[in-house]
């Protein structure tokens, strides 16, 4: 990192050789080591003139009549101005910037500003940080380092995608995400749902398989370091695209070698495994109501042991036996394997990073993987002594192949988990010789079948493309003008068997080929000015142009004749779906920048969109932002007090805007398809021939305006006892209005919904990040970093009028994820228990009931918990000694609720563990019904209690998902300098380290950390997902 | 000189994108256009859409959830066993007909081509559309009683429609089909409706007959509340000039096809979920102990391959497979089993009831034998006619004909049309059913669906509070 960074601050300095008078030369030592210090600028003050120092720490520079000082500038040391006074030699000692005033941290549109003027909350992550997470997508890798950053994975398939979000959502129905930025460029990390377009992509997320969130075709390896971007005011230049804040990736760079070719390799190799299974009952057979069925879902049936024969779902009599089932020989061990290469090389003027890579995971289910190949080059030159350029391209290819998941015909955990006791699953072949598949039920796949014959497989090209001119005209002008392009093609392909469930049993194949391309343009004009010694100021004025193209081809064909044959030549009916989605925005902006004595800091920009997806009355919007940042600790004259020699306070307001998605504003009509929520239904043309069109169930809205964000922040940072001690602490209050949403109304009307600006949700809440050093003793070193958040939000109103209580976001009819009026975003609505005024669970105690004992349901459905967490806590403890380095990051989430789709399937089947005990009468907690008496009615909890009540309570299938997790921990060793100069390389390290090993949580049966709907924004359920992992890793690191 | 010509260039190209960006932004902006999907379509899309749904839907949720109360079909799995069946039915199960299978679908497509046709002169699309128009929101009001339509379908300009009396719904049906009767007979129209028209393939002479038949049906839904007079219009309607069905090739048939993502619903139902079996009532009751050669079209055989037996409402028996009880059978289970939304057999049945009504006797007994007859010969076994009528059970003579014998066969050959057959028993009482065995209403058989979900969060200050066992105006007299 420090090495971008000084680079950054050279290339500002536009560093050049000018005909000189005199030279002088020297060499810049640690003051603290007393090495050589290699790469440290060293500038004539107040000019372009300089050098860097070479791998002994020395520097030749010719030195202008006019040179007065020279200034020696090296990243985490403080900066040193020393007048030269005639002398032709001055070595140089540089001292630790204990309190990191220097920093330099990259900010919106890419603009690096020193990080004491900031006067907002951002927090910069490492590249070993992501690295060190093993995780093959870098989005998983933030998890529990960023305070008030939410990461939720789908699940622990390979490839699965990744949801983000920042300081809570801001939109009702948009993705919430925050913008990802690579290099200056913004690109799209969107997760595009598989399946039938017609079906909805809310469908299509509840049944397809897990897809990735396309930041996973980043390489990690590749990343310098990150900077989080948390609120609007911080992102505001980024106007509409990052109100929900932005993620600024800064890839590798070379040309602080000082010449030399350093070629770095790593190679790691891991496992992964199921981090937990659920426990089944083995006592009682396949059956209902105690009787023996070999064709039913349930396991309701006579205890297995005295049974005696019976005839098993294949049609064989066998003695009836309880198989182990051991749901590790269905699973397992995953292996990943990462390989990067990288070459840096050349100088402060020409240099160049390359970097090739290659990851390779295979999944805890069979039959699935995951790959990435990608292929890195930045390059830099000087072009002309003002004029710099700088080119960055990589080429990923990414893809691999998939399980069916969620609530699908062919999930194989439909069939796995819940399996009866007294079916062989392992024992029985999945499939007979005339190709017919084996299961102990109908219309769900044999787990066995489903992962050998329904494939699905994804495969991406994608092509980064970054160009900059940096022109530096005179020492307080800077011209840069930067194009970016993020290119991919997505091609999938979904099979599935003659004889699966999922296609109805006749067969289906689809294609689908997804192309996404993105332009952006920025030019960005800086001017710089001194007034006086203490003030000073610099404005800068940029433009953008953002284009957006996205299609999608979907050819299904259903009906397949020839077995195993796979081509759309193959089937008898075909459905195609064409779609085109195109948007473009043009924005100005400005920031205009001053600062008084370096203590006291303001800054205000404005940015004007139009953007394409408004109508042309609407489509000019414009927002601002202002900050100040004060460092109390420099203007009271503190920086010699030894408690808190640093310390800085922050505010700042900001207002961000948010245009329409594509297509909104008009009403349009599309092919008919009806159908109910049970059956498939009908897709037009009709046999392929008939067309039917209807208007579009959401009608457009010409009149649709812009939704906003506005918000206060308020920070405070101290750093305490020459840094040993740091505080960082944001309060923030972020309320979003006008917002765009599908306003679900009557059907009586005609049509379900319209697109309308309405409603308002506000995220209030604080971020603490704490870092110590407790222990700094000769070698040793013990580091704590720990990151805490709590956002809470409120839906304060949904429409003007008031009138709708709640819109869905995700999930079935019940449960859903809703918005609702009084309640935090995404809250679980479905049946709960009746209740009195009390709270008291309602039992029914009428003798004559045939739920006599049990408690009543709630006729009418209700919010029954919410996803979001109360509080988040990463806390990561670091031991070093000499090259030895211990680090271990504990994750904790408190509160937040998760719908237990499978829990509930298990306990409705009879295979959870929990209804083993189904014969001992039990008195539930509760009132009785009558008299309002405690609950004193004694009954076995058995069949009529987990099928005709719990499986029907949504809410006592809602479960808390606190936990506390050993999300990683590490154990490094760097050989000492001394040893590896003795061998041909110039570092080596090799590494061991453990990801998820050890999770504590009250949610059952499974790891709560999945999500059915994957990287979307309707979170807070689980259905039969695949679980999530654990994994170990090895890794060797190596540079020559 | 190099560096001079890359800054003059990049000063160009900047300029450029300036002009891109703001000299002619709008023009660069103006792509928000769909190219995706048409913003206005020919009548003939619509109609296709329109009637589509309603078949769909018809023969979807709507005959699965009054079929089973009307005791057609019983669960033997999932939802279709443990909920409605038991008689534990939501107001989450009515959303999707509700919404996407009527008002957002056949009929806001019918009430889009009843405004369009109008205004460019095609009265033919607009008669047609009125009948659909009419079958739906008859059919809304024999299950719901009470349901949006004077203030409906004006889409955003009325978001929260209020509910007309059943009563009223059905002056409406009437009113329109009689202004679709005049719209057809039309001489000149721009468009006229041609093989878009899955149901008559553009004969509006078929159409007309269907409008008369609609009549009948919608006359006969009151004859608990109009008595004798809804008897005499039937009657006079059948008697004056105006034409409704004459033979069984008039029958208003949405027609499905053997051909993936175009099948029959009760079909795709079976081939996806098999969650509901034929009930004991129509095997077991009525047609077995009759050898009645409609079983093995009706119902498949179990297991056994010979045995044809019905499942009890309210089984706990899980029977996905149908290997214990008979799943659906041939003649309205196949892929391109059409779903039958008016037939000539329904129009003698009601012909014999309301004569047996008014008193005539005679006539009743013709149109029940025409009736029996009429339904045999749709599903082409005309030939076993004759042996199951000369059943005294079946055909017990002029004399000896009573309202039971014509309500039962009309259930019999109404088999799979449960939201009529719930209808007929709802105001008849016949044939007498048991409620199903573990029902969680205390032994009453529910008389009306619940209003959707939707309609309760989002036309709250409309819709009707009631509940499933409060019967409709139909039955009771009063509008709740």
């Amino acid at each position: 990192m420090k090495k971008i960074i000084l680079l950054v601050l050279v290339s500002f300095l536009g560093l050049h050789l000018l005909h000189a008078q005199s030279v002088v030369s020297g060499t810049v030592t640690d003051d603290e080591t007393g090495n050589a210090l290699e790469g440290v600028a060293v500038v004539v003050k107040g000019t372009t003139i300089g050098i860097l120092t070479d791998d002994e720490g020395k520097y030749r520079l010719q030195v202008p009549a006019t040179g007065e000082e020279l200034e020696f500038n090296f990243v985490g040391k403080l900066k040193q101005t020393i007048a030269i006074n005639g002398r032709s030699v001055i070595d140089v000692k540089l001292a630790e910037d204990v309190f990191q005033v220097d920093e330099v941290v990259v900010t919106a549109i890419g603009i690096e500003r020193g990080k004491k003027s900031l006067g907002y909350s951002v927090q910069e992550l490492g590249g070993d940080e992501i690295v060190g997470a093993q995780e093959v997508n870098m989005m998983s890798a933030l998890s529990g380092k960023v305070a008030g950053l939410t990461v939720t994975s789908s699940n622990g398939m390979p490839g699965a995608g990744t949801y983000i979000t920042l300081r809570g959502s801001t939109s009702f129905l948009d993705n919430n995400q925050p913008l990802i930025v690579i290099d200056g460029v913004p690109i799209d990390n969107s997760t595009n749902y598989t399946g039938d377009p017609n079906n909805g992509a809310r469908n299509n997320n509840l049944q397809g398989v897990t897809n990735s969130n396309r930041g996973i075709d980043i390489n990690p390896n590749d990343i310098e370091d990150i900077t989080v971007l948390k609120g609007p005011a911080a992102a505001a230049l980024y106007g509409s695209r990052a109100a929900n804040g932005a993620i600024m990736i800064t890839t590798k760079r070379g040309g602080a070698q000082g010449g030399k070719m350093e070629v770095g390799f790593k190679t790691s190799l891991g496992f992964n495994q199921v981090n937990r299974l659920p426990e089944v009952q083995k006592t009682y057979a396949q059956g209902s109501r105690e009787t023996y069925n070999n064709r039913t879902s349930l396991s309701w049936g006579p205890k297995i042991e005295g049974l005696g024969e019976v005839i098993n779902p294949i049609g064989e009599t066998v003695t009836a036996q309880a198989y182990e089932n051991d749901f590790n020989n269905f699973f397992e061990t995953g292996m990943t394997t990462d390989n990067s290469l990288s070459l840096r090389g050349g100088n402060i003027d020409n240099n160049f990073y390359a970097s090739i890579g290659h990851t390779h995971q295979t999944g805890v289910i069979p039959n699935t993987d995951f790959s990435r190949l990608s292929v890195r080059l930045n390059a830099e030159s000087k072009v002309a002594s003002k004029l710099r350029t700088r080119i960055s391209a990589n080429y990923t290819n990414s893809g691999g192949q998939r399980i069916q998941q969620g609530s699908n015909l062919s999930n194989p955990l439909f069939t796995l988990w819940p399996a009866p006791a007294t079916w062989d699953l392992y024992g029985i072949p999945y499939e007979n010789a005339d190709g017919t598949m084996n299961n102990y039920r109908n219309f769900f796949d044999n787990p066995r079948w489903a992962v050998e014959k329904n494939p699905f497989t994804d495969d991406v090209d994608r092509i980064l493309g970054n160009f900059q001119l940096i022109y530096d005209p005179t020492s307080w002008l800077n011209v840069t003008y930067r194009i970016g392009t993020d290119f991919y093609a997505d091609r999938r392909k979904q099979i599935q068997a003659i004889g699966s469930w999922e296609a109805n049993t006749i067969g289906r194949v689809y294609e689908e080929q997804l192309t996404s391309t993105e332009v952006n343009s920025d030019l960005i004009v800086t001017a710089s000015h001194d007034f006086g010694d203490d003030i000073s100021t610099s404005l800068t004025v940029g433009q953008n142009i953002n284009i957006q193209n996205f299609q999608r081809l979907f050819v299904q064909g259903d009906g397949l004749t020839i077995p195993g044959f796979y081509n759309l030549a193959n089937a008898t009916s075909i459905i195609t779906t064409d779609y085109v989605g195109r948007s473009r925005g043009v924005s100005g902006y400005f920031d205009a920048r001053a600062s008084y004595k370096n203590y006291l800091f303001l800054s205000v920009t404005g940015r004007n969109d139009w953007t394409s997806t408004l109508s042309a009355e609407n489509r000019s919007f414009f927002y601002h932002s202002e900050s100040l940042g004060f460092v109390f600790t420099d203007a009271f004259d503190m920086s010699q007090n030894n408690i808190l020699p640093y310390g800085k306070l922050r505010l700042s307001y900001a207002r961000t805007g948010n245009g329409a998605p594509v297509y909104a504003t008009q009403s349009v009509y599309v092919p008919s398809t009806p159908g109910d929520g049970w059956t498939n239904g009908l897709l037009f043309p009709l046999t392929g021939t008939i067309p039917g069109f209807t208007l579009s169930s959401t009608v457009g809205n010409p009149n649709l305006t812009p939704e906003f964000t506005s918000a206060v922040e308020v920070g405070l940072e101290l750093k305490f006892l020459s840094n040993r001690l740091g505080l960082d602490f944001s309060y923030y209050q972020q309320t979003s209005t006008d917002q765009i949403f599908s306003q679900q109304f009557s059907a009586a009307s005609g049509a379900v919904a319209r697109l309308v600006n309405a409603g308002e949700i506000t995220n209030n809440g604080f971020e603490i990040t704490l870092y110590a050093t407790p222990v700094k003793s000769g070698d040793f070193r013990w580091d704590i970093l720990a990151n805490f958040s709590r956002n809470v939000s409120n839906v304060v109103s949904i429409d003007d009028e008031d009138a709708i209580s709640q819109l869905s976001v995700g999930g079935f009819t019940a449960p859903q994820v809703v918005i609702a009026k009084g309640q935090p975003y995404g809250a679980i609505f479905g049946s709960g228990y009746l209740r009195n005024d009390n709270g008291d669970i309602i039992i029914d105690d009428d003798v004559n009931s045939p739920f006599y004992g049990l408690p009543i349901i709630d006729p009418v459905n209700k919010i029954i918990g919410n996803s979001q967490p109360d509080f988040m806590l990463g806390i990561r403890n670091t031991f070093s000694y000499k090259g030895l380095t211990l680090s271990a990051l504990l994750d904790i989430r408190e509160g937040g609720e998760l719908y237990g789709g499978t829990t509930r399937l298990l306990r409705l089947y009879g295979a959870a563990k929990e209804t083993e005990d189904r014969e001992t009468p039990q008195v539930l907690p509760g009132v009785k019904q009558s008299d309002g008496g405690v609950n004193d009615i004694a009954v076995p909890l058995g069949q009529t209690y987990y099928q005709n009540i719990i499986s029907n309570l949504d809410e006592a299938n809602v479960f808390e998902t606190s936990w506390v997790r050993l999300r990683e921990i590490s154990l490094t060793y760097s050989l000492p300098a001394n040893v590896v100069s003795k061998t041909p390389f110039q570092g080596l390290s090799i590494s061991a380290a453990g990801r998820n090993l050890w999770l504590s949580t009250n949610f059952p049966n499974f790891d709560p950390e999945v999500s059915l709907t994957g990287a979307n924004f309707g979170q807070g359920l689980e259905y039969m997902s695949p679980p999530n992992t654990k994994g170990y890793t090895f890794t060797v690191n190596l540079t020559f | 000189m190099l560096i001079m010509k890359i800054l003059y260039k990049l000063t160009v190209f900047a300029l450029m994108v300036s002009m891109i960006g703001l000299t002619s932004c709008d023009k660069f902006l103006d792509v928000n256009t769909d190219p995706n999907n048409p913003t206005e379509v020919p009548l003939s899309l619509l109609l296709t859409s329109s009637q589509s749904y309603l078949g769909y839907t018809m023969g979807g949720d709507v005959n699965r959830y009054s079929g089973t109360f009307v005791q057609h079909f019983a669960g033997v799995q999932g939802q279709a066993q443990e909920e409605y069946d038991i008689y534990n039915f939501g107001d989450d199960e009515t959303n999707n007909f509700w919404r996407f299978g009527m008002y957002a679908g056949a009929l806001g497509d019918a009430s889009l081509i009843m405004n369009e046709a109008g205004a460019n002169g095609s009265p033919h699309y607009a008669g047609v559309a009125k009948i659909i128009m009419a079958y739906g929101i008859g059919v809304m009001a024999d299950l719901f009683g009470r349901v949006p339509y004077s203030e409906a379908f004006q889409f955003s300009d009325n978001i929260t429609p209020s509910y007309d009396n059943q009563e009223d719904i059905y002056n409406t049906v009437q009113g329109l089909l009689d202004e679709a009767i005049v719209d057809l007979g039309q001489t000149t129209s721009v468009f006229s409706p041609g093989a878009d028209d899955l149901v008559y393939g553009g004969n509006l002479a078929a159409w007309t007959k269907f409008a008369n038949f609609l009549k009948l049906r919608y006359w006969n839904h009151t004859s608990v509340q109009n008595g004798a007079a809804s008897a005499t219009a039937i009657l006079n309607h059948i008697d004056g000039n105006s034409a409704s069905f004459e033979s069984i090739g008039d029958d208003a048939d949405h027609p499905f096809f053997n051909v993936p993502n175009s099948g029959n619903p009760h079909f795709q139902f079976e081939q996806q979920r098999g969650q509901m079996a034929v009930s004991d009532v129509v095997l077991d009751e009525l047609m077995n102990p009759l050898n009645d050669p409609r079983v093995p079209l009706y119902a498949n055989p179990i297991a056994d391959g010979v045995t044809y037996t019905g499942a009890p409402n309210g089984t706990t028996v899980q029977d996905q497979p149908h290997l214990v009880f008979s799943g659906l059978g041939s003649y309205y289970g196949s892929s391109a089993s059409p779903v039958p939304l008016g037939t000539f057999y329904e129009q003698k049945f009601i012909e014999a009831e309301a004569a047996m009504r008014a008193g005539q006797q005679d006539r009743a007994y013709a149109a029940y034998i025409d009736g029996i007859k009429a339904n045999f010969d749709k599903l082409g076994i005309d030939t076993s006619y004759t042996d199951y009528v000369a059943q005294t059970e079946v055909d017990p003579g002029q004399a000896g004909l009573t309202m039971e014998h014509i309500m039962t066969q009309k259930y019999i050959a109404m088999f799979t049309q449960g939201a009529e057959s719930w209808t007929d028993w709802r105001r008849t009482g016949i044939p007498a059913l048991t409620p199903a065995d573990n029902n969680i209403t205390g032994g009453v058989i529910p008389v009306r669906f619940p209003y959707p979900e939707s309609e309760i969060q989002l036309n709250a200050s409309n819709v009707p509070a009631t509940t499933i066992l409060d019967p409709t105006w139909f039955q009771d007299g009063t509008e709740d």
